[in-house]
Parts: C-alpha cells; sequence; structure tokens
C-alpha cells in the first residue's frame, strides 16, 4: 500500500475542511450579521477556488515529475505518465494498472511493455516455467528471481534470463592429429545450470512434481561469466552456453584429439587379417568411446567451476579434412574388394580352356623346338640324319625334360610299360611285341588282374 | 451582486485555463529543443524558468483574486499580493535548492513584506479576512512544494548509498538531489544527464556542466563503470551505478568490467621455414583481483588507477585507416589480442613444423639424451627464456615433463608472458589459447604429409597386387605342366602303339620314323606352326624321308 496514495487525498481534504470550516468563522463571524444567498455563492466560489488549487498543486506536481522522467528515460509522454504514476501512486488493479513483461524459452518477450524493458519497474515480472530471471537495479546486480510472478521495483529491470533446460549445441572441431593431418569431430554437449546443492535432490524418488532446481551463486556465475567479444551489434555477448562449448568443450576437446594420429582414430589396415607382406605400423585404433569417457570428465570438472553440470559429451568420428585422404582410403577399400576380385578371375582363367589348349600348344613347341635343336646341326650340314639320332635325340629330350620338369619324370614313370617297349626296340633292333619285352612289375600285376 | 459575477467569471476561467493550460503542455518539454549532446542551455533560460515551468500552470494568482471585493482591497493590491505571497515560497524554496540566487530570494521576500504592509495598512482590512486569504494562497504553494520535495525522491533515480564521501556532493541529503535535479531541468539549462545503455553513452537531458544548474547525473549499467573528465584533465571514475555530477565534470569514456574476449588470426613461420597460421584468442578485463560479482554490490573493479590505465594503454596507429580517422586511438580492448598476437608469432618460430604437432608422450624416454623429445623440451625451455618467464616447474609431475602437447606448452607459456604483459596496464588476462589448429599457410605441405601417409596403404596395396600375380603364375605353371605331363604321355603311347601297329618288324628306321611322324603331325597343328619357326616343318619332313622305311609298312604306321 503506497502512503502517497491515501496521505495526499487525506491531507488534500483535511486542508479543505479546514479551509471551508475556518472561512465562515472570518466572513460570518461579525456579530448581527445576516447569512445572504450571495455570501453563500461567495463561500462556494472561495472554497472551489481553494479546492482546485490544492488538487492543482498536487496535479502539476505529477506533470513536472512526468515531463522529467520523459526527458530522462527518453520514452513516450504516456510511458512517462504511467510510470510516473505507478513510482508515486503504486500499481493498483483498479486504478493504475501494472504492466506485466513476461520471461519465457529463456529470454523476455519482445513485445513486452517498453518501459518495463528501457526503465524497469514498478511492474510484474511473470517468469515462465524453467526460466530464471536476474535483474539489476540502478547498477547493481539486484535479485535474482525464478519461476512465478513477482513485482518488479522501481528501476529494477531484467538484466538476464537463464534458461534452465538442458541446452544442447554441437560443434564442429577442426584439428591437426599428432602426424599433421588435418581433421575433424563433431562434438554435441547437454548441459544446464547447475541445480542447488549435488543435484541428488532432482533424482530422490518422491511423488513431487519434477522442476528445474537452480542454485543462485550458479545462476550468478553463469550471468556474469559471460564475455563481450565485440564493442556493438547483435551477438556482441556470447552466452553462457557458447561459452562453454568454445571455451571448455572445443579446447579440450581438440587438445584431446591432437594427441594422437590419424591411424589412431580411423585405420582400415588395423582389421585386416594377418597377411604375408610389410609389418603392421598402425597402432590399436583409439576407440572414440573411450575419448569420449575423457573427454566428458574433464569438461564436466572445467564446466562445474563456471556453475554449469554437463549432462553428456557426444563424440562423433573423427573425419579428414583433406579429401585425398579419404580417396586414399576409398582405394584402399576398392583395393580390398579388387584383392578378392583378382584372385577369383585368376582362378577362373586358370580353369579356362583355352587356357589350358594354350598350354598343350606351348608344350608341344617346346617339344618339337627341343627335337629340332638336336637334329638341327646335322640337317644344316646337309648329312644324313641316321633313325639312331633321331631316336637318341627323342630319349635326349625325354631325358632333359625329365631333369627340368620333376612332372615329365612322373608320366616317364607311369608310362614305363611303353617307354620299355622304345626301348626294347632300340637295343635289339628288332622288336619282337610287347610279350617278349622286359616287363614291368605294374605291367605284370596289371595283366595278372 | 455584480462583484459575485466577477467571481464566478474568475472561477470558470480558472477552471477552463487549467484546462487548456495541461493540454498545452503535455507534449512539451522545457529543454526538448536542444539537440542531443550538445551543451544545451538557451541565453533566455533561467532560474524565473523553473518558476514558469513548474508553477506558472497553476495560474497560482487566480484564487486570490477570488477575493476580489470580499477582502476590501484595491484589485492592483490584490492581483500583487495573489502573484508575490505564493511566489516568495516558490523563490526561498528556489533559494534553498540553490537555483535562485540568495539576494533574489531576498528581494522577492522584501517586496511581497512591502506588499503586505500597505495591505495591512489599508484602513477598513479585515485582519481574519487578510489572514486566511494569505493561507488560501500559501497553502496550496507550500503543498505544491512538499510534494515535489516528496515525490522527485521517488521518481529521480537515486542509486546505492556506496559513493564516495569525499564528494561534496555525498553530504547533500539524498531527497535534496532529486529535487535538484528536477528543479536544474526547469530552468531550461541543467547540468547534463547521461546514460549508458548497451555500453554506449547516451545524453538523455542536454546541459552544460560549468553553467548549468542542479548536480549531473550518470546512470551506467552494472557493468559499466565511466570515466569523468574535468575540464581538460581526467577527473575520476564514476560507478556503476547512480552518479551525481559535479561543476564541470562529463563523462570522457565508458569501460566495460564485464569479461572480453578477442580474437586474432597470427601468421607465423617455424624454424624450418614453413609458414603457418592460427587463431589466437584472448579472454581478458580490468584487473578486479579476487573480488567476485555479488548482489546488491557493485561490479568490482581493484582501483580507479586500473581503470585510467586502461585508455591510457590505447595506441594510435594510422596504417589501414582512412586521413579521417588516422588519429584515432585503438580502443584498448584490442591491446590484448595484439600482444598476445605478437608472443605467439614469436613463440611457433622456435619450432619445427613437427615439433608443433608433437609432444612429451612418454616421459621416461624424455629424459634419455638420445630422444628427440630432449630437443621439444630444450625448445620449450629455450621460449621460456625468450619470453622472459621465469622457469616454471608446473608442467612437471615429480621428474618427468607432462608437456603431451607442443601447442599447450606454446599456450600455456605465451599466456604467462601476456598476463605479465598486461598486469601493469590495469588488465588482467584471465585465459588465452590458440582456438583454432595450427594449419600450414601453404596447402601443398599439407598435401605432402598425405601422400607420405598414403604410402604405407599403397605398400599394402602394391604386395596385395603381388600376392595375386604370383598365384596367377603359380596356376598357369600348374596348367603348363598338365600340358606338358600329357604330351610326353601321349608321345611315348603314340610311339608304342605304332611301333605295335608295325606287327614284329620294328627297327630302328621304324622307330625313327614313328617319332619323326608324330613331330610333323603335332608340328602340323596350325596353332603350333604359328608358334614354330617356319624352317621347322619343312626340316622334320626332309628327316622322316631321310629315314629309310619300306612303302608298306608307311601305310601301317
Amino acid at each position: 500500500m503506497n502512503l502517497s496514495k491515501v496521505l495526499i487525498p487525506v491531507i488534500i481534504g483535511a486542508l479543505f475542511l479546514a479551509f471551508a470550516a475556518s472561512l465562515p468563522i472570518v466572513l460570518w463571524s461579525e456579530a448581527g450579521y445576516t447569512i445572504r444567498p450571495v455570501d453563500q455563492i461567495d463561500f462556494l466560489v472561495l472554497v472551489a477556488g481553494f479546492g482546485i488549487a490544492l488538487v492543482t498543486a498536487s496535479g502539476h506536481m505529477m506533470r513536472v515529475l512526468r515531463q522529467y522522467s520523459q526527458a530522462l528515460h527518453d520514452v513516450s509522454a504516456e510511458d512517462a505518465a504511467s510510470l510516473v504514476d505507478r513510482m508515486v501512486l503504486g500499481s493498483d488493479p483498479y486504478v493504475v494498472r501494472a504492466p506485466v513483461l513476461r520471461v519465457q524459452a529463456g529470454q523476455v518477450d519482445l513485445d513486452g511493455p517498453p518501459i518495463v524493458h528501457k526503465v524497469g519497474g514498478p511492474a510484474k515480472l511473470s517468469v515462465d516455467l524453467h526460466n530464471v530471471v536476474v535483474t539489476s537495479r540502478m547498477g547493481t546486480l539486484y535479485r535474482i528471481l525464478g519461476p512465478g510472478f513477482h513485482d518488479l521495483e522501481a528501476f529494477e529491470r531484467v538484466w538476464d534470463v537463464v534458461d534452465l533446460r538442458p541446452q544442447r549445441r554441437t560443434l564442429t572441431v577442426e584439428f591437426v592429429t599428432r602426424d599433421g593431418m588435418p581433421a575433424s569431430c563433431q562434438v554435441s554437449i547437454v548441459c544446464r545450470v547447475a541445480p542447488p546443492g549435488d543435484g541428488a535432490s532432482n533424482s530422490r524418488e518422491t511423488d513431487a512434481p519434477p522442476s528445474f532446481g537452480y542454485d543462485v551463486e550458479a545462476i550468478l556465475r553463469v550471468t556474469t561469466s559471460k564475455c563481450v567479444r565485440k564493442v556493438e551489434g547483435s551477438h556482441r555477448v556470447v552466452d553462457w552456453v557458447t561459452g562453454i562449448v568454445s571455451d571448455v568443450l572445443e579446447e579440450t576437446v581438440r587438445d584431446r584429439l591432437e594427441l594422437h594420429r590419424l591411424d589412431e582414430f580411423l585405420n582400415p589396415q588395423y582389421g585386416l587379417e594377418d597377411e604375408d607382406g610389410p609389418p603392421r605400423i598402425a597402432t590399436s585404433p583409439k576407440l572414440i568411446t573411450d575419448l569420449e569417457s575423457e573427454i566428458e570428465a574433464e569438461v564436466r570438472a572445467k564446466a562445474r567451476e563456471r556453475g554449469v553440470v554437463v549432462d553428456r559429451v557426444e563424440m562423433g568420428t573423427v573425419r579428414p579434412a583433406e579429401d585425398a585422404i579419404s580417396r586414399q582410403w576409398l582405394e584402399f577399400w576398392q583395393a580390398k574388394l579388387q584383392k578378392g576380385i583378382d584372385r577369383y578371375t585368376m582362378e577362373a582363367q586358370a580353369s579356362h580352356e583355352q587356357l589350358a589348349a594354350n598350354a598343350r600348344f606351348e608344350a608341344r613347341v617346346t617339344f618339337v623346338n627341343r627335337m629340332l635343336e638336336e637334329m638341327q646341326s646335322y640337317h644344316e650340314e646337309g648329312l644324313t640324319v641316321p633313325p639312331q639320332l633321331v631316336i637318341a635325340s627323342f630319349m635326349e629330350v625325354l631325358h632333359s625334360m625329365g631333369n627340368l620338369w620333376p612332372e615329365a619324370r612322373q608320366v616317364l614313370m607311369r608310362e614305363a610299360a611303353n617307354l620299355m617297349r622304345v626301348v626294347g626296340a632300340l637295343q635289339e633292333g628288332d622288336v619282337r611285341g610287347p610279350a617278349s619285352s622286359p616287363s614291368l612289375p605294374d605291367e605284370q600285376q596289371t595283366r595278372s588282374r | 451582486m455584480p462583484g459575485v459575477t466577477v467571481r464566478i467569471g474568475l472561477l470558470a476561467l480558472y477552471l477552463a485555463g487549467m484546462v487548456v493550460l495541461n493540454r498545452a503542455l503535455r507534449d512539451r518539454l522545457p529543454v526538448s529543443d536542444a539537440p542531443k549532446g550538445a551543451m544545451a542551455g538557451s541565453m533566455t533560460a533561467s532560474p524565473w524558468s523553473a518558476v514558469i515551468w513548474i508553477w506558472g500552470p497553476t495560474l497560482w494568482f487566480v484564487p486570490g483574486l477570488l477575493w476580489y471585493g470580499i477582502l476590501g482591497l484595491p484589485l492592483l493590491l490584490l492581483l500583487l499580493l495573489s502573484l508575490s505571497l505564493p511566489l516568495t515560497c516558490y523563490a526561498l524554496f528556489l533559494w534553498r535548492s540553490r537555483v535562485l540566487p540568495s539576494y533574489v530570494g531576498g528581494g522577492v521576500l522584501l517586496m511581497t513584506l512591502l506588499f503586505v504592509l500597505v495591505a495591512v495598512t489599508t484602513p477598513g482590512l479585515s485582519h481574519a479576512k487578510f489572514v486566511l486569504f494569505t493561507v488560501s494562497l500559501v497553502l496550496p504553494a507550500l503543498f505544491s512544494i512538499w510534494l515535489l520535495t516528496v515525490w522527485a525522491s521517488q521518481v529521480v533515480p537515486l542509486g546505492c548509498a556506496c559513493e564516495d564521501p569525499s564528494r561534496p556532493i555525498s553530504t547533500v541529503p539524498r531527497w535534496r538531489r532529486a529535487l535538484f535535479l528536477v528543479l536544474g531541468y526547469f530552468t531550461g539549462r541543467p547540468k547534463s544527464t547521461w546514460v549508458v545503455e548497451d555500453g554506449q553513452l547516451h545524453t538523455r537531458i542536454a546541459g552544460n556542466p560549468w553553467m548549468g544548474y542542479g548536480p549531473g547525473l550518470l546512470i551506467t549499467e552494472p557493468e559499466n563503470v565511466v570515466v569523468l573528465t574535468s575540464g581538460s584533465r581526467i577527473g575520476r571514475v564514476a560507478g556503476p551505478g547512480v552518479v551525481f555530477l559535479e561543476r564541470g565534470e562529463a563523462p570522457y569514456r565508458v569501460v566495460d568490467l564485464r569479461n572480453q574476449v578477442r580474437s586474432a588470426r597470427v601468421d607465423s613461420i617455424t624454424s624450418d621455414g614453413i609458414e603457418v597460421t592460427t587463431q589466437v584468442a584472448c579472454s581478458f578485463r580490468v584487473r578486479r583481483g579476487q573480488a567476485e560479482v555479488r548482489l546488491g554490490e557493485s561490479w568490482p573493479y581493484r582501483n580507479q588507477r586500473d581503470v585510467l590505465q586502461v585508455l591510457f594503454t590505447e595506441e594510435v596507429d594510422p596504417s589501414g585507416r582512412s586521413p579521417l580517422d588516422a588519429h584515432t586511438a585503438h580502443p584498448w580492448e584490442d591491446l590484448p589480442t595484439q600482444v598476445a598476437a605478437h608472443k605467439l608469432e614469436q613463440a611457433l618460430s622456435f619450432y619445427t613444423l613437427d615439433q608443433l604437432y608433437a609432444g612429451i608422450v612418454d616421459p621416461l624416454s624424455a629424459l634419455a639424451e638420445d630422444d628427440p623429445q630432449v630437443a621439444l623440451l630444450k625448445v620449450h625451455r629455450r621460449l621460456e627464456a625468450a619470453l622472459g618467464l621465469l622457469a616454471s616447474d608446473r608442467r612437471r609431475e615429480g621428474d618427468r615433463p607432462v608437456d603431451r602437447l607442443t601447442r599447450s606448452t606454446v599456450d600455456d607459456l605465451v599466456w604467462r608472458a601476456v598476463r605479465e604483459a598486461l598486469l601493469p596496464r590495469g588488465l588482467e588476462a584471465y585465459a588465452g589459447r590458440i582456438v583454432g589448429p595450427i594449419v600450414p599457410s601453404n596447402h601443398g605441405v599439407t598435401e605432402q604429409r598425405v601422400e607420405a601417409w598414403k604410402s604405407r596403404f599403397i605398400v599394402k596395396v602394391m604386395d596385395w597386387h603381388a600376392g595375386v600375380e604370383r598365384k596367377r603364375f603359380a596356376a598357369l605353371e600348374k596348367i603348363r605342366q598338365e600340358a606338358r605331363e600329357k604330351l610326353l604321355a601321349e608321345m611315348v603311347d603314340e610311339t608304342s602303339r605304332r611301333l605295335q601297329a608295325g606287327s614284329g618288324s620294328n627297327s630302328q628306321d621304324l622307330v625313327a620314323y614313328c617319332i619323326l611322324s608324330i613331330l610333323i603331325k603335332m608340328a602340323g597343328v596350325p596353332e603350333v606352326q604359328q608358334l614354330l619357326p617356319e624352317s621347322a616343318m619343312p626340316a622334320l619332313e626332309q628327316l622322316q624321308q631321310q629315314v629309310g622305311v619300306d612303302p608298306e609298312r608307311k601305310g601301317e604306321l
């Protein structure tokens, strides 16, 4: 209840009544004075004049202060009048209705009353669920107001709003690996302003509806640790979440990732089975989940100093910045596939009839060439080649083939019966037939069968 | 009866005048014509302007005229008394409020006393009526003065009680200061009122800091202070909050006490001649020591000297500026980044490119003389000395160095150097870092690194190809082997078969003839013939002819 609202009318009334009471005494106190209607009119005129002067005095002082406020706060005449009325007479639902400024979704309603934005109270402040407001009043931070309906005092303004809901931000951290490879990694953080105490009350099983608690110290720390990054313009002040992301998260992630070589994050060679070839160079790839938990612990500790609780940090995979690296990985992957294809193709080729026929032709050519080589010198000199030489050459070729290719010897062993027949014919000069030729054990066994 | 009519007419005029004046004055301000930021105050402005602007519209003399014909005084005297009695109240009030000089107040008082004396000595005057007449004039005037006094302190922001007790204004009660401000404004020549909004200084009431009436006013945000000048001298640091300004004081600069962050690109050359680029960010603020921001207290700073020192660090650098603003100083907020960028540029040049990405990964081996990490440690120590820093044990755990990443170590060293450089300038760098990766300016360097990295993959792929080739050759060899086996078997089998077909007349000629026949048959296959020399077939046929075999037997074979 504002004192002026009661006191001023009381004083005006008292003065008015005192004047009205004293006026007849002064005017008509003479003995035997008869009060005429004209005297009554004079009385009314003087009383009205005095009353008007009193009311005018108060009204014009309000006008004076409105004009001063209008100039001081650079607001419209209507806003200044409304402001001075509220300051002097206080807010009243019937006489002077206080403007209501709403705070929701982490920000002040920009369509709210401009006078409250600019000058502040007296006004009503409606703070939505999961928001906290820090107010300032005449150069100092004044109060921290949680969700609810509040009365803003004179010149009390909304200085900052903190959204208590978990905040998610995603950032791409660019870094250079230990072996000088530019790479990047997408990281997300989910954080919120620290709840009161250790936050255990939130996790306790109770029937009470859950709510976003806040710690006054944490709110103050979060709002006063904002950074100014330029003198003017939009986004000149970095909010607390951006501060955590750029100062804490980005720095921690980069410091951690730059400790490793590129192949430690992602190395296609590592998963290969042991094969012949150069020894494996890469060490075991660092699992992103391990890094994530290490980074989360570090970020959590740093954020706590700023009054912020980190719910979780989510790391994406490390991606090389250079296309050449991705291309190389692709080529490597292609080569891995191609290896199987090559092997299959080769096997298919090997079983191909044409290849076999070619091989047969090659073998025949080799044989004929070898025979000719043996007999060529006689033939070139114009000498008659004796049959013995043909046979000897044949045997020599067989012999040398047996020496050169082990499989040829096995063939000769297999074809021993036939071969013995030829050899027998050569030795005896007149072969009698297979029955008279020396028999081999295999042949005897075959016959007996 | 005519007297009553006049009085009723005056009352009606009084009411009508109120309404008209109220409407006329609604959107008019005493000093609204003065341009913002200009030193306002017209020559016509005077203390009487306050009387006219504040009380003039109340038409204070009209209620006194209503007494015409009742009080028994001549109209002129009644008018003079109606004017002067409330005016005396206003004049004395303005004199007490330092708006009117004492001699003017005294003069008005004497003049009023004279009028009263004349009135009192007028024959037939009822003293009781005169007293009531006087009361009816003075009471509304005093009431308005009281209201103004009470309400001004509610409407004018008076700020907190934390102010310099040595200032003369601090001896004046707050309600009176508020009154001084309002009265000064209505004189038409006030001292100026400034407001800091979003870090920018705005003139709200243009005035004259030297000649203006009342005190000046400065309202800052919680996070700002304002350096005031008095004439051409630096005066004091005002704020944060509401500050009353004294004669001659005017704002010079606004200093933001909040944390500041600025970033800059840094180009440097490593000790092995590779140009590198990175980004540096510096977080700093005006020195506040260990003080924390608290509710209900001013934003802390260590002392005025630090704030003033901050402004004296501003440098004039015409490079890159137009001739118009060549002599404008760069803001103090740019200084920490400049210092940091310079130190970082120097620091990076101590390392080779590989060292910049390296670090002490194995503290134990880093103690061995032949380890490359020892060289890196030596560079760290050399940089520490070059930056003029005392050797720090912070990066050592026991006897083992923990410089896991060169970038972090450089960060740490540079920021120690920056911090020390900024402290005497009133600034504290509370955090600083290389915000981006250190990357070679020339992309060719990165490409070369990628090529080197690729080699291990290429070796592996080549190895795979070689393996497949090996297998292919082995398979081919197997096919050939099979072909040779088949050929030999066929040869021997064919020879034997033909000898058998010779029905017991085998001779060496016949065997030779058989062999040659088989060879000719083999060579006669077109695919084989293509691979043999052209002379092969004739040579074989000639050889066959040379072997003497009966023509009859040839048919058998």
